[in-house]
């Protein structure tokens, strides 16, 4: 047995060298707090995902739908072959539309050809597919398209892993509006055993929503979310419309915030106040304590960690939106 | 253009006699066979009036039969060839499959990318062949991985991607070929790290459905077979007959010794600058750069025309023009470290001069192969330093120009090792527990108590809050690294107990032919810092070791002694370290570092019935010498320098209770060498015999029985008795009992 220590402690010393994973799970000589108690109402299935229901009193998301079809159609860079220079010309001469353009002698066919593509109304899937060809990702343009959608179709969503790429799923928190309420679903592995479980869950959330919301989920969410369904042998190969609010906030917001964390952006802008949060850092630490010592009261602060960023992103989007349509 | 040679060189005034024996390796014609390959290929070697030498034609065949291959003939025989066509081949037959090439080197990467898209376009395929390392734009990458058929990269990038694994799912689930070149790179330590790397590459790929072959390619090897299951765990056909013609090479064996008054350094400037001035357009190798530096610029006083320089770390615009003066013969000479070696296309020259033994005949013959045009005679011209190896070679031609090569050794039994590559594999994909093995569950249940790992209905899942891929590194030998730095720069990485020996404070320390002076080893922080610096001495530590037997493996017993294999401990103390100067010691300096103690492999010689023939005051000089002598023979079987080794010898070993020699291998945890000459032992007992037997000196010189760097000064030494024990060994009865 001193043998195998001796083979494996190297490895375990480099692993939690630069974090601070050692203090927390000696300090627990209280009652362990059994899941049923950290979370009450809470439902376990077989496969041992815990289902844990909440809605948080939100106003309801109102996207103007509208004036999504006109502001598409006065994107002029939309049509193929149209840069910045091309657009500002047309729109010397009068061309402000892209369906002004149908009868232009050099755009007229690629014009109605985008337009036919599209399709009346304008087909969501086909319209970010044109977005995220030609404009950057964080070009309001395509947060005011998610008005194309049913609102009750947009999933907002959220995950807790282990560490950076590579590590561990345990939590992932979704919302999604049904008729006025904000509900969000969290699933929680209670053992990495049920990981697995878990993703399969989100595949599923997924599979039936038009469109992801997330923060910086097109690097971080979205790419571990396959990373591990691939680990497990599940491959993903769905690429939904996905909006990461990420990139919207970073040019909405420049000069207005030091740095575009979730947290600094609630502080600074939207004014939300978190009090007695659980440091984004700390929760693979706290999880990690969990596992060590069965007391699940140290998933509480996680679970509301989770929910509250879920909350943020309804708020945020709110706020993008008003500054896209004062623009 | 060679003859008549001797005979000029006689007429010179500055020669002394030096050439002490020459010998002939007679040239070989070509021997060629037809292999089954498709239209294009078919197309384009008759276009290229290329016919198949037989060996070409034999990989060709093997992997056509479904079969993995090791391809080990020498130098310049068509081996990239060998490889290429038939995975090509595949690729055109199947518009799906892809191809993974492994180089140790990026550079050796990029020269086989340029082969690919060269032989790509000749045979109008659409392969896309592309290097994805470190290097790679990231605008290239997603398409690479999109598009490209043929993907080229080395074992510490691969450690790196495996975990995107599903990144790569279009050409893993259609992997058909892995090719593995210059695989002689992979041994020691470091190869049984590819090896792990490797095992965790095919369990990734077969959980896409990809069905890879591989064919491996090296430098001659002793052991191809071997090597190559331990490498990739699987067997491979081995091809080692050089089917290409050979032209004759002469050899001469030059003794410097016999001018005593002129440098080594300068007799090979003025035999460069003689052989040039003949229009023999020579290269030359040597140890450091600092050497080489000076040897091309003696010549050059000399009156030698266009002599080069030649060292690692080149720009790539640089060597090319180098490459391309000597291919245009604008540049008549060059005088280069072992960057040369290998991998470089500069065409075959008219004579090639080994200043020093390279350390085994591996390299000894990849740098040979240098010279050597088609059929023509070339010239080779050994230089032999005073140290045991090289005189050995120098005095034994037979051996030296023999077919005889040194064993690969992979060692796989490292528990630490094991535990990280079983880390990164559970985090690349569930292990389940059906695929370990005893040790690996073992090991897999220490990981688990550690919280890296966690026991899943699915087999286990990694864990760590670090990523697996982060904290294990391929060039972290054993866990305990010790990282080299020069400024910002790294260096590379080793064992403690290496930095200890080799790095100490003071030390001078060769890296890839450059030498640096080191500063500072801060063995709690792993830091050993350098600096850059033209020393004219070398240093070597002074170390005293003890060794404890832990357990036995194995004994053979003889008529008068045992031979055991197993587990020891070794304490080992630092006395000081000796600058020498010119093969003289000039000083010993105290060194302060604490005793280090660490388990390793061992095998040791025993005489239970005592030596009775050699007196008690000779005993232990007798011993210590055959000890000597052991060790600097060790590189003959088995591709290892003779510092990997240690020794201790002992009139009356506590343990034993009988006079006993211990050999060990130098490093923590082992690395497979006592093994492979407890495999080949009566082999290295008869060269080491012949080595002191036929060395003229009486009481044993610097060519046979003295160590520079043994811990008591080569005290005390007693040659006839020496010789008399190595015979006894060498005398090695045809059934040794063996038991286990």
């Amino acid at each position: 047995m001193a043998k195998i220590d001796r083979s494996v402690g190297w490895l375990a010393e480099k692993a939690r060298a630069g974090s601070s994973a050692e203090h927390r799970t000696t300090t627990s000589s209280q009652q362990a707090v059994p899941l049923e108690d950290a979370f009450p109402g809470a439902v376990a299935d077989p496969s041992g995902v815990l289902t844990i229901d909440d809605h948080p009193p939100l106003s309801p998301l109102d996207i103007d739908r509208a004036a999504v079809t006109d502001a598409l159609h006065a994107e002029l860079r939309l049509v193929y072959g149209i840069g910045a220079r091309f657009a500002a010309g047309l729109r010397e001469d009068g061309y402000t539309s892209i369906p002004a353009l149908n009868d232009h002698p050099r755009w007229g066919s690629a014009s109605s050809n985008l337009l036919k593509r599209w399709g009346i109304p304008p087909d969501p899937t086909a319209v970010y597919r044109t977005l995220d060809r030609w404009l950057s990702s964080a070009d309001p343009l395509h947060l005011r398209a998610l008005g194309l959608l049913p609102i009750e179709s947009l999933l907002f969503f959220d995950l807790e892993t282990l560490g950076l790429g590579g590590s561990p799923v345990f939590l992932a928190a979704v919302g999604r509006f049904v008729g006025d309420e904000f509900r969000i679903r969290q699933y929680l592995a209670p053992a990495l055993g049920a990981e697995v479980a878990l993703l399969e869950r989100m595949k599923a959330e997924i599979r039936d929503a038009s469109a992801l919301l997330s923060y910086n989920g097109k690097s971080f969410d979205w790419t571990v979310l396959r990373e591990r369904l691939a680990y497990y042998g599940l491959p993903l190969h769905e690429t939904p419309i996905h909006v990461d609010l990420l990139h919207h906030a970073r040019r909405a917001l420049v000069g207005r915030v030091p740095d575009c964390h979730l947290s600094t952006i609630e502080e600074h802008v939207l004014g939300i106040g978190r009090s007695n949060d659980l440091p984004s850092a700390e929760v693979p630490i706290h999880y990690t304590a969990y596992l060590e010592t069965g007391d699940a009261s140290y998933l509480v602060p996680i679970v509301n960690h989770s929910k509250q960023d879920l909350i943020s992103l309804v708020i945020l989007l709110k706020y993008l939106l008003r500054m896209a349509a004062d623009a | 253009m060679l003859d008549g040679l001797v005979g000029d060189l006689e007429r010179s005034a500055w020669y002394r006699g030096q050439i002490a024996h020459t010998a002939n390796r007679p040239g070989s014609t070509a021997q060629h066979a037809t292999a089954t390959i498709s239209a294009p290929f078919r197309d384009e070697l008759d276009r290229r009036g290329i016919e198949l030498y037989r060996h070409q034609a034999d990989v060709i065949e093997a992997f056509r039969n479904g079969k993995d291959a090791i391809i080990t003939t020498p130098t310049a025989s068509g081996k990239t060839l060998a490889f290429n066509l038939p995975v090509l081949a595949a690729l055109h037959d199947d518009p799906k499959a892809c191809a993974l090439y492994l180089y140790p080197l990026k550079a050796l990467a990029n020269d086989q990318l340029q082969k690919l898209v060269a032989l790509e376009a000749a045979c109008d395929l659409q392969l896309a062949p592309a290097t994805y390392d470190g290097d790679t734009p990231t605008s290239s990458r997603a398409r690479i991985k999109r598009t490209s058929r043929i993907v080229l990269t080395n074992p510490h990038a691969l450690h790196q991607y495996l975990p995107w694994h599903h990144q790569w799912a279009r050409i893993l689930s259609h992997l058909r070929a892995v090719v593995i070149d210059e695989a002689h790179h992979y041994r020691g330590v470091y190869g049984s790290n590819v090896a792990f790397l490797l095992r965790r590459l095919f369990r990734i790929v077969d959980h896409y459905g990809g069905k890879p072959q591989v064919i491996l390619s090296s430098a001659s090897i002793a052991n191809p077979e071997t090597f190559a299951r331990a490498l990739i765990g699987r067997d491979a056909t081995s091809i080692n007959e050089d089917g290409s013609g050979r032209g004759e090479k002469r050899v001469w064996f030059w003794d410097p010794l016999v001018d005593p008054t002129r440098s080594v350094t300068s007799q090979v400037a003025s035999l460069l600058s003689f052989l040039t001035g003949r229009g023999i357009q020579t290269i030359c190798f040597t140890r450091t750069r600092a050497s080489a530096e000076l040897i091309a610029q003696s010549a050059s006083q000399d009156g030698a025309p266009e002599i080069a320089s030649y060292r690692a770390g080149y720009l790539p615009e640089e060597r090319r023009s180098l490459e391309h003066g000597l291919r245009d013969g604008t540049i008549r000479g060059v005088v280069s470290t072992t960057a040369l070696e290998a991998g470089i296309d500069i065409g075959g020259l008219d004579a090639a001069i080994l200043v020093g033994f390279p350390g085994s005949l591996l390299s000894a013959w990849q740098q040979a192969g240098r010279a050597g045009r088609g059929t023509a005679p070339s010239l080779l011209v050994f230089v032999p330093f005073e140290n045991p190896l090289d005189r050995y070679f120098f005095s034994h031609p037979d051996d030296f120009l023999g077919r005889t090569r040194e064993r690969l050794v992979v060692p796989l039994g490292h528990p630490r090792q094991q535990a990280g590559h079983l880390a990164c594999a559970a985090a690349e994909l569930p292990l389940p527990e059906a695929e370990l093995t005893p040790e690996e569950t073992e090991l897999a249940a220490g990981l688990c108590a550690q919280g890296l790992l966690a026991s899943t209905p699915r087999g286990y899942v990694y864990r760590g809050l670090r990523r697996a891929h982060e904290i294990v590194s391929l060039d972290d030998l054993s866990g305990e690294t010790i990282r080299m730095v020069c400024g910002d720069r790294l260096l590379e990485t080793m064992d403690p107990v290496r930095a200890r020996r080799d790095a100490f404070p003071g030390a001078v320390y060769l890296h890839r032919g450059e030498t640096y002076i080191v500063d500072r080893l801060d063995l709690d922080e792993g830091l050993v810092v350098v600096r850059k610096d033209k020393p004219d001495y070398y240093t070597t530590s002074l170390r005293a070791s003890e060794v404890e037997i832990l357990a036995r493996e194995e004994i053979q017993s003889h008529a008068h002694h045992a031979l055991e294999i197993g587990r020891v401990r070794v304490t080992e103390s630092f006395l000081g370290y000796k600058t020498i100067h010119a093969d003289r010691t000039v000083a010993v300096h105290p060194l302060d570092l604490p005793l280090h103690i660490f388990e390793t492999d061992a095998l040791w010689i025993a005489f239970p019935e005592g030596l009775t023939d050699l007196t008690p005051e000779h005993l232990l000089g007798s011993l210590h010498g055959a000890e000597h002598a052991l060790i600097a023979m060790a590189p003959i079987l088995v591709l290892c320098d003779a510092t990997d080794l240690g020794g201790v010898s002992a009139p009356l070993h506590p343990q034993i209770g009988a006079p006993t020699i211990v050999l060990f291998d130098d490093a923590s945890e082992g690395s497979g060498l006592s093994f492979a000459l407890f495999e080949a032992f009566d082999r290295l007992a008869e060269r080491a015999h012949t080595l002191v037997r036929d060395c003229p000196c009486t009481l044993g010189c610097p060519s046979c029985l003295l160590s520079p760097r043994c811990g008591s000064q080569n005290e005390p030494l007693y040659k006839p008795g020496a010789i008399r024990i190595l015979e006894l060994l060498a005398r090695n009865p045809e059934t040794p009992e063996a038991v286990r």
